[in-house]
């Protein structure tokens, strides 16, 4: 192997090291794609927008299933790179309700937020086209603990 | 004296390896140096401890905001310092200070006038409080109905549907969890 190959070749791997987090969540997506199914649809008033509400049953039985909603253009699917606004598990009695074309409630009779972002889009530094606020249940707590064992 | 020509030298498999790791390393110290310089730009603002004294939530904002603009919220076991990763609420624009309230042992409230929630998670779990059986869920309440982008100034706490349940202080999820859910 002449001297420029294997300086070449140590670049590449060492540049595969550095992405190969990213490397192992893409191959994750890619072929432990959960099922989607979605659940709900619901249009802005000003008919610009869509909230979606899918439920994702990972490829692997003992990974838990996930509740996500989505904000995208009136009738558009979701992308692949697109975040969810809400990504919860162990979620029950989610609903979707436009209050007005910017204004977006999510409410939950239970569950574990995983991740929330309260604006749309989130990777803008625009103002916002839609902000989104969850209503809990008004009573007791919204997910139990551990019960997994 | 004639010299046999040189073969061509191939690294040992172990060289490759070595390579790759030390690549993946590399990743492992930016995102911890990036870790340390956040943790060195954070000023500790809010700390409010849990009615059972066990928990503090802390209220940390950006000492320059020039690194980074995000104000966050730790749970962390009493007396604990903010760490630098880990929050269960990420907020940006806030222009005004925020407001904690436990409710209860395991339920705590921010209430924020203007600001964009760039992430929040709804639970934190600790393995140092009660040895892991603590839970603690926490709720958002805007004061406005839109508090990132503030175009509508109408509070919205008197339409809130739900409204924070005053109930004994001294109660954990786990004993909430006991009881009947509608």
């Amino acid at each position: 192997m002449s001297s420029s190959a294997r300086r070449l070749s140590f670049a590449i791997l060492f540049l595969i090291g550095m992405a190969s987090p990213l490397i192992a969540h893409a191959v994750t997506l890619r072929w432990l794609a959960p099922a989607v199914d979605e659940v709900e649809r619901v249009t802005s008033p000003d008919s610009r927008h869509d909230v979606v509400i899918v439920r994702r049953q990972p490829a692997l039985n003992f990974l838990r299933a996930s509740t996500e909603v989505y904000v995208v253009s009136h009738g558009s699917k979701i992308a692949r790179g697109d975040d969810p606004v809400l990504l919860a598990t162990k979620a029950e009695g989610v609903q979707s309700a436009w209050i007005d074309d910017r204004l977006l409630e999510i409410r939950y009779s239970q569950a574990r937020v995983d991740g929330f972002t309260a604006i749309w889009p989130s990777r803008s530094n625009r103002t916002p086209n839609v902000e989104i606020r969850l209503i809990p249940p008004a009573a007791g707590f919204s997910f139990a603990p551990e019960d997994d064992s | 004296m004639k010299t046999e020509p040189r073969a061509a030298s191939v690294p040992p498999p172990i060289a490759f390896f070595t390579v790759f790791l030390v690549g993946l390393l590399t990743a492992a110290g930016f995102k911890a140096i990036r870790d340390y310089a956040l943790d060195l730009n954070q000023r500790e603002t809010v700390r409010v401890t849990s009615p059972d004294r066990q928990i503090d939530a802390v209220f940390v904002e950006p000492a320059f905001k020039l690194i980074t603009g995000e104000s966050d919220l730790y749970l962390v076991p009493k007396g604990e310092p903010a760490p630098s990763w880990g929050a269960v609420l990420r907020i940006t624009e806030l222009n005004e200070p925020a407001k904690l309230t436990w409710t209860r042992s395991g339920m705590l409230e921010f209430i924020y006038g203007h600001g964009c929630v760039q992430k929040f998670s709804n639970f934190w779990h600790s393995d140092d409080v009660f040895e892991g059986r603590r839970y603690v869920e926490l709720r958002l309440y805007p004061a406005t109905e839109l508090p990132c982008s503030g175009g509508v100034a109408k509070p919205v706490l008197s339409k809130k549907p739900t409204l924070p349940v005053k109930n004994p202080i001294n109660h954990t999820i786990a004993k909430a969890d006991t009881e009947p859910r509608s």
